[in-house]
């Protein structure tokens, strides 16, 4: 009767845990590989159930853009050569992960209106995508295929919002209101001023993830293509596009133009006429200047001045937590340094970020991994992923190597002055609990992945590899425990700074 | 006969002062030129310059100088200093651009290159061509997998003896300038970034004295002797007065020595054109830095 009633017991608990688990699973929108067919022509997005997707296009490279809302791709990012004569590179990456949503890029040689038609087969959700060459209008065709792996497939919802944005200077001129942008610097802003020949009718708003201020002109054109802030650099506003905006049912046609920003701004509209506005931009005191310092045209103050002063502050996301992307140096193809007894740097610091990775969680921190397989991972999308995702820490783990007699130790690389006191800790944290020598906290050395990441980052070199006794500790799971729990108090230590981190 | 003799005498200075004219403007051409390069010590923790003389044409190019430089990175000058080119890396497509001040070259190798393996030879490369004249900044090109930046031209900022002090706060330090320290077997004089109160050379002359305050102490000492005493007498906009007092029955040349030690700190600062170093004898010796440049033997080695 008892070994009856614990039985019960017992397989109530399993049919709870077994809807908790499917519960959890159903929840989440899991895309779980993206690849690219070329006898089909046809782009396959495997996911886990319904997708929602947004498509529009931008210019300068052509670029067709599908974010798919509330999906998680957990390798992060990934690249597909193509290189055929339409389309150049398909990216996906986790473009945002609050709420998830992943992006994928379809790089194309030439201005291409892509089409979404849905086409249901079997179990799998497709969705047709045509495209008509603008040039030729010739008709081509190529299919994006979702295949739905949930045990409930559902018809794919496919919100066709595109924002149709090609370069204006090659589309029909209909309107003689030329426009022209300009821009002037001062001590603590940009100004930037749009004339035309007639009066300007317009709106503009800002955006994030990345930072931009758009205006929208209405009745107006442009002969204007160039990008002035490449002959003269500006400190707020990293570079200008223009799009022509379509003729809508509430709208005519026009220019958009967009001010891709280096940080966040407070925008002021100081217009002087009707045929001449004026915008000052000065930088938000309320956010950090991550992309300042790594100007090129600001390099010598920065490396003259590596002591300056942090402005970083780290935020809360809208979960609550931080968010700190791990990048576990090299992957597939690519072991990285190996060590006289064949250990390889990629398997080592996937290790380190692993560890440190549940350290963080169980502690209440957001983890991106640029890195979280072993997979052959380009230095841009990593630090895309960091950028993208708008993370408060990234931290890269790598180890060091020497030909010939190998030394022992710790160094950390920094950058940007607002990555100084987050080096920092992180390097002294490492020295104090790792037994190895301390090769010292290091400035810049051409480090791509420091040097492109807008928020406070770090590469923490854990130790030479190329030494036969710091290989043997590295490849050791208690050491490597040691340095993710050294990485962990410094990451802990710094955020604690600004607030108490959860426990 | 007289004439014939006259005819030979004659024929035979021409020939003397012809030969005499080739044979010296050949032993023009060839000619021994002091050139800066860079090599890491063995610890691979820092950068040593090294002055050396190498046996050239003195009408090199640009383009002919860097690759003779190159190669002599690939081995090491002594047992002292590691070469800091692998030997499996082969350089090619090496320009100079004239108007921008900068080399660029591309590096291929047949062996994949560890972290500091890069690292170790991009300073030494960076240090040694930027040094050259008119030369500011390098632009390389891989065929290797890596983890730099090589998108940018590189200065000679990113690879500069640059070791931060962990336990001192952020702000501090309001600007770095360079000190020439010893190694720990007192042979190389190796520049140093320190962070102090902006161009304030006082606390510039201390540091050299006081040498590294952190963990740096296991790498530099200070390059000035407790026993001599540095001050400055006066300061205007381009001219600084030193005071070396050195104690009684001093050796010369340590005196002559530290006045170099400063003379090349003073020299990085770039803000004077001439220094007088006034001595404890009342003695003046006023430099010239527009003319002279301290570096020129900086520790000088033999070379090829």
């Amino acid at each position: 009767m008892k070994i009856n009633c614990v039985f019960k017991q017992f397989m109530l608990l399993s049919v709870f845990f077994v809807l908790f688990c499917y519960s959890a699973i159903a929840q989440e929108l899991v895309l779980s590989d993206v690849n690219f067919e070329n006898s089909s022509k046809s782009i396959n997005i495997l996911a886990s159930k319904e997708i929602k997707a947004e498509m529009f296009k931008i210019v300068d490279p052509h670029r067709t853009v599908i974010d798919l809302q509330g999906a998680v791709y957990y390798p992060v990012a990934k690249k597909i050569d193509v290189n055929n004569d339409v389309i150049k590179q398909i990216r996906i990456s986790q473009f945002q992960t609050d709420p998830p949503i992943v992006r994928v890029t379809i790089e194309t040689t030439k201005e291409i209106d892509f089409k979404l038609n849905n086409i249901l087969e079997k179990n799998n959700q497709n969705i047709k995508l045509t495209y008509i060459s603008n040039e030729k209008k010739e008709l081509k065709s190529s299919i994006i295929t979702i295949n739905n792996k949930s045990l409930k497939p559902k018809k794919v919802e496919v919100d066709e919002k595109q924002t149709q944005i090609s370069n204006p200077s090659e589309t029909k001129k209909l309107f003689d209101n030329l426009i022209n942008v300009d821009f002037k610097e001062t001590d603590s802003s940009t100004k930037v001023s749009i004339s035309g020949k007639d009066n300007i009718s317009y709106k503009y708003f800002t955006l994030d993830n990345p930072d931009r201020l758009v205006v929208d002109t209405y009745g107006t054109n442009i002969e204007q293509s160039n990008d002035i802030f490449s002959v003269r650099p500006s400190k707020i506003v990293q570079k200008v596009r223009f799009g022509a905006i379509e003729k809508t049912e509430t709208a005519p046609e026009g220019v958009r133009i967009v001010f891709e920003l280096k940080n966040k701004i407070a925008v002021t509209d100081n217009k002087k006429s009707d045929k001449n506005l004026l915008f000052t931009l000065v930088p938000d005191k309320n956010s950090p200047s991550p992309t300042m310092a790594s100007d090129p045209k600001n390099l010598g103050n920065t490396l003259n001045n590596t002591i300056a002063t942090n402005t970083y502050t780290p935020k809360y996301k809208a979960n609550g937590k931080y968010l700190v992307v791990l990048d576990a140096g090299h992957g597939g193809n690519d072991p990285g340094a190996v060590g006289h007894s064949g250990a390889r740097e990629k398997d080592v610091t996937l290790a380190v970020s692993y560890y440190l990775r549940k350290m963080l969680m169980d502690n209440g921190i957001s983890v991106i991994m640029a890195r979280g397989d072993d997979s052959e991972i380009e230095l841009q999308p990593r630090v895309d992923v960091a950028n993208n995702n708008n993370a408060d820490l990234f931290v890269s783990v790598h180890c060091n190597a020497l030909d010939g007699k190998s030394p022992m130790g710790i160094e950390t690389y920094y950058r940007t002055p607002q990555s100084l006191d987050f080096g920092k800790l992180i390097h002294k944290t490492m020295v104090q609990n790792i037994d190895t020598p301390d090769r010292n906290l290091r400035g810049d050395r051409n480090l791509f992945v420091i040097r492109k990441t807008n928020m406070p980052s770090v590469l923490v070199e854990i130790g030479y590899i190329s030494n036969p006794i710091e290989e043997a500790n590295l490849v050791n799971s208690a050491h490597q425990k040691k340095i993710a729990q050294a990485l962990y108090k410094g990451i802990k230590e710094y955020l604690g700074k600004y607030t108490q981190v959860r426990r | 006969m007289f004439l014939s003799i006259m005819k030979r005498k004659f024929f035979l200075t021409i020939l003397f002062a012809v030969s005499a004219t080739v044979f010296s403007s050949c032993e023009k051409k060839v000619s021994n030129t002091k050139f800066t390069l860079f090599y890491p010590d063995n610890e691979a923790f820092y950068f040593v310059p090294v002055t050396k003389e190498i046996k050239e044409l003195d009408s090199l190019s640009e383009i002919k100088t860097a690759e003779k430089l190159l190669e002599e990175l690939k081995t090491s000058p002594n047992t002292d200093l590691r070469g800091c080119v692998p030997k499996e890396v082969v350089f090619s497509d090496i320009n100079y651009d004239k108007e921008k001040k900068s080399f660029s070259l591309k590096f291929t190798s047949s062996k994949s290159l560890g972290d500091a393996d890069e690292q170790l030879m991009l300073g030494c490369i960076t240090n040694t061509l930027t040094n050259l004249k008119d030369s500011e900044s390098i632009t390389l090109s891989t065929n290797l997998k890596t983890d730099m930046d090589y998108s940018e031209p590189i200065t000679k900022e990113s690879y500069q003896n640059s070791f931060l002090d962990v336990d001192k706060p952020s702000d501090e330090h309001p600007s770095t300038e360079t000190v020439y320290w010893y190694d720990k077997a007192k042979k190389y004089l190796i520049p140093v970034q320190v962070g102090i109160p902006k161009k304030d050379v006082k606390s510039l002359i201390d540091k050299l004295r006081k040498g590294p305050e952190n963990r740096n102490i296991e790498y530099f000492t200070g390059s000035i002797p407790e026993d001599y005493t540095i001050s400055i007498k006066n300061v205007n906009a381009n001219h600084i007065d030193i005071l070396i007092k050195s104690p009684p029955e001093s050796d010369k040349n340590i005196s002559q020595n530290i006045q170099n030690i400063v003379l090349l700190t003073i020299y990085d600062l770039k803000i004077f054109d001439t220094v007088k170093f006034i001595n404890s004898d009342n003695s003046e010796n006023v430099i010239d830095l527009t003319k002279i440049n301290p570096k020129d033997n900086l520790n000088f080695i033999n070379g090829s």
